[in-house]
């Protein structure tokens, strides 16, 4: 007699412990937490140099989801050969340099490139609680830089 | 003993029962689809999309496509503009140069993004503005994008 109650037990917890999982597959989601809260932008006039800063509070990391680049020649045009966005406080599995984007633009009139990248599994930053910066080439007299991190902060 | 054989034969039929059940039924609502997509568009006229999300919520954004075309009458060519936008940390903008000739383009631009972008402050709308009035030019703003706290 004590088994069987003790069964009965056993069985309405699971049973109940099954109702309840399947209530939580339709019950409303929470808050994502793995969403870019914000944007380091720099984009700017021709002839400057634009640098993307994503500051990092203390302890945290930086996990960027995406980097959408930019370089527009303005109605005058110069030719920009071989010139690279670079980045700092990202790691590189040899640990040599810190990732760059090329970029090569005739000198033709309101020419633009465009390069967007998205991370399926967000990049994190190599050292915490150091910023993540995302630097155009140097200034070119009439070309115009954009430099857009997507990103998010957490430990 | 046999009893005790039986409950447990029972027990363990109906778990199989109840998880079976679950790996059967209907997959629950995606809770992170986008569910909208904020649209605005305007000839010879600058164009503004507003994106209002109810009070204490966020706008989650998916990405962001721009266009901009010139009509079968040339335009006035634009020279490193931007599409700004407001209520998104680091209020991010998207820049661009068009020789604005007859029927061309800019190259479009897409910004599809792996997770969303939530927006900077809840009940309060996410605003992307296009370059100042190009008389023959059209742009268009899509922004995919869903509400939640």
């Amino acid at each position: 007699m004590k088994i069987t109650r003790i069964l009965l037990g056993i069985w309405l917890s699971l049973f109940a412990t099954s109702m309840a999982l399947g209530q939580a597959l339709v019950q409303q989601s929470p808050t994502r937490l793995d969403v870019a809260t914000g944007v380091a932008a720099a984009v700017g006039a021709i002839n400057t140099q634009q640098t993307a800063t994503i500051t990092v509070p203390a302890g945290q990391y930086a996990y960027i989801t995406a980097v959408g680049l930019s370089a527009c020649q303005n109605a005058t045009s110069t030719a920009i050969s071989v010139a690279t966005f670079t980045s700092t406080n990202l790691a590189t599995q040899t640990g040599g340099t810190t990732p760059t984007w090329l970029l090569s633009a005739a000198a033709t009139a309101q020419l633009c490139y465009f390069s967007f990248e998205s991370y399926g599994q967000p990049i994190k930053s190599a050292s915490p609680g150091t910023a993540v910066t995302i630097v155009s080439p140097a200034a070119v007299a009439q070309a115009g830089f954009g430099i857009r991190a997507y990103y998010y902060t957490a430990p | 003993m046999r009893k005790l054989a039986l409950a447990l034969s029972f027990l363990v039929g109906l778990t199989t029962l109840a998880f079976a059940q679950a790996q059967t039924q209907q997959s629950p609502t995606r809770l992170d689809a986008c569910t909208s997509v904020g649209y605005a568009a305007a000839t010879s006229a600058q164009a503004t999309l507003t994106i209002t999300p109810p009070s204490g919520q966020y706008v989650y954004m998916c990405g962001f496509s721009f266009d901009v075309c010139n009509s079968g009458t040339a335009g006035t060519a634009q020279n490193n503009v931007t599409f700004t936008s407001t209520n998104i940390v680091g209020l991010p903008t998207w820049q661009y140069s068009f020789a604005a000739a007859i029927n061309t383009c800019v190259s479009p631009i897409r910004e599809y993004l792996p997770t969303p972008l939530k927006s900077a402050a809840p009940g309060t709308a996410v605003v992307i503005t296009s370059p100042a009035t190009d008389t023959n030019v059209t742009y268009t703003i899509r922004v995919p994008y869903y509400f939640a706290p």
